[in-house]
């Protein structure tokens, strides 16, 4: 067994949310003492190959993952054995989400980029900060088609599982809940989560730090679910 | 009012009745359930775009027994199924969520 430094829950420049600096020169520049990461944009598996082949360059593994937004308004982080599967699922919810234009002034661009951090394309359609029409019941028996995890994101905030919808959905297997200090693990202990990841939701360079450790054996994708499964995930709390 | 009252207006579709003579005393209107849970009054008409069968455990904690989404949005299946069990009664407007509250408020609070 070894210890792995991770962060599951980052956005690129991609996410119409994320910062414009979000490119893969600043994470080459960036990303320190991290060596296992996932990347997780709004609704789109689009930045993923590009990230992964950039970042595995300097040891830094890359689990392909997609935040989805339910219609609920629920945000769910699905996270792919493959990239393959990432990329079918990826294009399914685009075509599923309820916002297709949007306009980059007020809600910012949709960047794709090239290697070396320079700017390729706008994506301008579907708008990526969106809503699915599919309900997280819907996002769930999608995503089990896939060999894929199911875990949704800061259940405590907003657009989180708890503040949206109270409690767990009814016939939905929950892998872990995404939670941001001590108190929350408490808080969802007492709801019945048994398992939890710690990430930094990163929209911003400084926030691309490790935010846990994970005893596994490598980095593989079956690694990573046991090591959740086992809670051999253990928080760095940023605060 | 009892909810037939407002059964009368023609911007109400009854999806599922549970009884048309239930009492409805206050209202609130939210798309967060943990918001709904917190701060509902009891006997509320609950006005919100959720649909999700969720909205039933909620309003039967909250006790608001009356739930109306707006024009443009559906009931899941299982939310209606679950309606029947719980008691509540499932409405749709067929104004947006702001024509319909003025409207559900003037009724219950109105001169």
């Amino acid at each position: 067994m070894a210890t792995f430094y991770g962060n599951f829950h980052i956005h690129t420049i991609l996410s119409p949310c994320a910062d414009i600096t979000m490119t893969p020169d600043v994470f080459l520049e960036y990303l320190n003492g991290v060596n296992w990461i996932s990347i997780t944009d709004h609704n789109t598996a689009r930045h993923i190959e590009l990230f992964s082949k950039i970042l595995n360059k300097i040891d830094i593994k890359v689990i392909p993952g997609i935040e989805v937004t339910s219609k609920e308004e629920v945000h769910i982080l699905v996270y792919f054995k493959n990239l393959v599967d990432a990329i079918d699922f990826g294009k399914i919810i685009e075509k599923h989400l309820i916002i297709k234009n949007y306009d980059p002034e007020k809600l910012g661009y949709q960047i794709i980029c090239n290697e070396d951090g320079t700017f390729n394309s706008i994506l301008e359609k579907p708008y990526l900060g969106s809503a699915c029409d599919l309900t997280i019941n819907d996002i769930y028996l999608l995503s089990k088609q896939y060999d894929s995890l199911f875990i949704p994101a800061h259940i405590f905030r907003f657009n989180g599982l708890i503040t949206n919808l109270v409690f767990p959905p009814e016939n939905v297997i929950i892998d872990a809940v995404e939670v941001k200090s001590d108190e929350e693990i408490q808080r969802a202990k007492k709801i019945g989560f048994k398992t939890f990841i710690f990430n930094t939701d990163a929209h911003f360079p400084e926030q691309l730090i490790p935010s846990c450790k994970i005893i596994a054996k490598d980095r593989s994708f079956e690694s990573f679910r046991s090591a959740i499964i086992e809670s051999k995930v253990i928080p760095i709390w940023q605060h | 009012m009892i909810l037939e009252d407002l059964l009368k207006l023609d911007f109400i579709e009854d999806i599922y009745i549970y009884n048309n003579e239930t009492e409805i005393k206050n209202g609130y209107v939210g798309d967060l359930l943990s918001e709904i849970m917190r701060n509902s009054p009891t006997s509320s008409i609950w006005i919100t775009h959720q649909t999700h069968p969720n909205i039933i455990a909620v309003a039967s904690i909250v006790e608001a027994n009356t739930i109306v989404i707006p024009k443009d949005f559906e009931f899941e299946n299982e939310t209606i199924e679950k309606a029947k069990e719980n008691n509540i009664n499932l409405l749709k407007s067929k104004y947006d969520i702001f024509k319909t509250v003025g409207l559900i408020y003037n009724i219950l609070f109105g001169e």
